[in-house]
């Protein structure tokens, strides 16, 4: 599998007295596949957001360089607006952003900035409403008459309708019901499979993210710690509580169950597999 | 960029002139910009300009951070002693360069006091922001103007101190917000930079539409927050930081009164 997106040695710093160390980059090497979702987790200040707006040039590495499909991102810095159509970016709270009198009009706002016009925006718009599930009867309204959930959905189809190659998104979820979270998670789903995109998520949600990461990668002071399949960061539990982070929930549920019994399995990470695997105990005459 | 908007650019410090209470620097400041606008010849303009250099150094700001202020106004001067150059009459006619715009030795001395009296001007305002927080300027000026309270205007006068209070504690957050919502619009494909002034314009729409919002909804929260701690308008209310007139404030109004005196005998002495 060729990547889509390679990071190289990539460092940076905010320069001015205000941010000396918080969010800076060392040296940060990683690629990401067609197709792959790739989790993001570290502590607040170990550079998560600062990575991420480098990949769609909104930040210019100090050093290092960020190949999209194999081409450094700055080489043609006049370009560099093309490059954030083929890499999106949805920030934290994407609702903020949303300013448009329609619904529509919002999201056709990304794809007209690509030069879309007439019955091809018309279509590129609907297009991705339909694969995201924005009903019909939405396109009208105004995005400030929707609930929070929902002004999220509009704001996130806003970037998927420039139909970028690589999806980036900074907590997608946070803040919302149970519900608004499914539906968001559903959505960047559906864009996945139908366009066949690379998806990166940063999240604080360590349960989302096992369900939805192929591959987790751990920031810690702004340094790659661990850039891995999600069963092998999470296996290593004690060295991700060292540096402020967690494992699911469920996780340790079975770390404290395996305290008891040291036959209790503790490299189970979703909910639904734990179930099933405390249900086959239980059948076995169960030891838990 | 728009980090670099400083506003209410204190400068921390612990000199004699930064312990001053803040309405003393309010009234002192007054009073200098009366006096420089009352120095009448060149020897009181110069016994101005030592005091002002004084109380600069007695503040322990760094020179550069007041020649930043002059930097940023220095249009303003350049054209209002051109002006005057050419305004001025009286003494020698050097040279005419057409129609009646004519040199004179009076015209060029009126400008370089013009111009002596603006560089003054704004060092000497520039030390208020330098040694003062924004939150004391605030205080003092309510402070100062509660005698307001006499024409049943007590609560007006601490409700704009309020604002203005809010409005700078508001800056920054302003400013972060606005970068945050650059960014997301720029992701989103948002030409800021490039374009015509009318596309530029246009292109605010994306910016300023969605920080009104926020501002506004901001605004709501907190309000609810301040009356969920039970702010009612500041009827009774107390401070944590008090102001307060001492030993100092009087040695410095002494000061200022030297140098006051000064200007009005050099006015009529010389």
């Amino acid at each position: 599998m060729s990547s889509i997106i390679e990071v190289k040695n990539l460092c940076f710093s905010y320069d001015g007295a205000a941010k000396p160390v918080r969010d800076a980059i060392h040296d940060v090497s990683f690629s990401v596949g067609y197709g792959e979702i790739i989790g993001i987790i570290g502590h607040t200040g170990s550079g998560k957001s600062t990575l991420i707006q480098h990949l769609n040039g909104l930040l210019k590495p100090a050093s290092g360089e960020v190949l999209l499909e194999g081409k450094n991102i700055w080489d043609e810095p006049k370009k560099i607006k093309d490059v954030r159509f083929k890499v999106g970016l949805v920030f934290q709270y994407p609702e903020y952003q949303l300013f448009e009198e329609t619904v529509f009009e919002d999201i056709a706002f990304g794809p007209k900035n690509m030069g879309l016009k007439g019955v091809e925006l018309d279509n590129r718009v609907r297009n991705i409403c339909e694969t995201v599930g924005i009903k019909e009867e939405y396109f009208e309204k105004s995005p400030f008459d929707l609930s929070g959930g929902e002004k999220r959905r509009v704001a996130i189809a806003g970037v998927m309708a420039m139909q970028p190659k690589v999806l980036i998104l900074d907590e997608p979820i946070a803040g919302l019901d149970p519900r608004g979270r499914r539906e968001i998670i559903s959505m960047i789903k559906s864009y996945r499979e139908k366009f066949g995109a690379a998806v990166i998520i940063v999240s604080h949600n360590m349960e989302d993210m096992a369900v939805l990461a192929d591959k987790l990668l751990v920031m810690n002071g702004g340094r790659l710690e661990m850039f891995d399949t999600v069963y092998n960061v999470f296996s290593k539990g004690a060295h991700l509580f060292n540096i402020g982070l967690s494992v699911p929930a469920v996780t340790k549920i079975l770390y404290l169950l395996n305290e008891k019994d040291r036959s209790i399995r503790t490299d189970i990470f979703t909910l639904g597999e734990a179930v099933e695997y405390l249900r086959s105990c239980g059948a076995g005459g169960g030891h838990a | 960029m728009l980090k670099d908007i400083t506003f209410g650019q204190y400068y921390e410090g612990g000199s004699f002139i930064h312990r001053l209470d803040a309405r003393t620097k309010i009234i002192l400041l007054i009073l200098n910009i009366v006096f420089l606008f009352l120095a009448g010849n060149y020897y009181s303009l110069a016994l101005c300009s030592i005091f002002t250099a004084f109380v600069l150094t007695l503040s322990k700001v760094p020179a550069r951070m007041f020649l930043k202020n002059i930097k940023t106004i220095l249009p303003i001067i350049i054209f209002t002693s051109l002006l005057n150059l050419f305004y001025g009459t009286g003494g020698r006619v050097l040279f005419t360069l057409f129609w009646k715009l004519t040199v004179t030795t009076g015209g060029i001395s009126r400008a370089v006091f013009i111009t002596g009296r603006i560089v003054l001007l704004i060092l000497i305002s520039s030390l208020l922001t330098y040694t003062t927080t924004p939150n004391d300027i605030t205080d003092a000026i309510e402070s100062l103007l509660s005698f307001l309270r006499v024409f049943g205007l007590r609560g007006a006068v601490h409700v704009l101190a309020m604002m203005m209070t809010i409005a700078l504690r508001f800056i920054p957050t302003l400013v972060e917000e606005t970068e945050k919502i650059m960014n997301a619009q720029k992701a989103r494909g948002a030409d800021l930079e490039n374009g015509k002034l009318l596309d530029k314009v246009k292109a605010l729409i994306p910016i300023l539409i969605p920080l009104l919002i926020s501002s506004v909804r901001r605004a709501y929260e907190l309000a609810e927050a301040m009356e969920c701690r039970c702010y009612n308008g500041g009827v009774g209310r107390v401070r944590m930081k008090r102001l307060r007139f001492s030993l100092r404030d009087l040695i410095a109004a002494m000061g200022n009164a030297l140098c006051c005196g000064g200007v009005i005998a050099f006015n009529i002495l010389l």
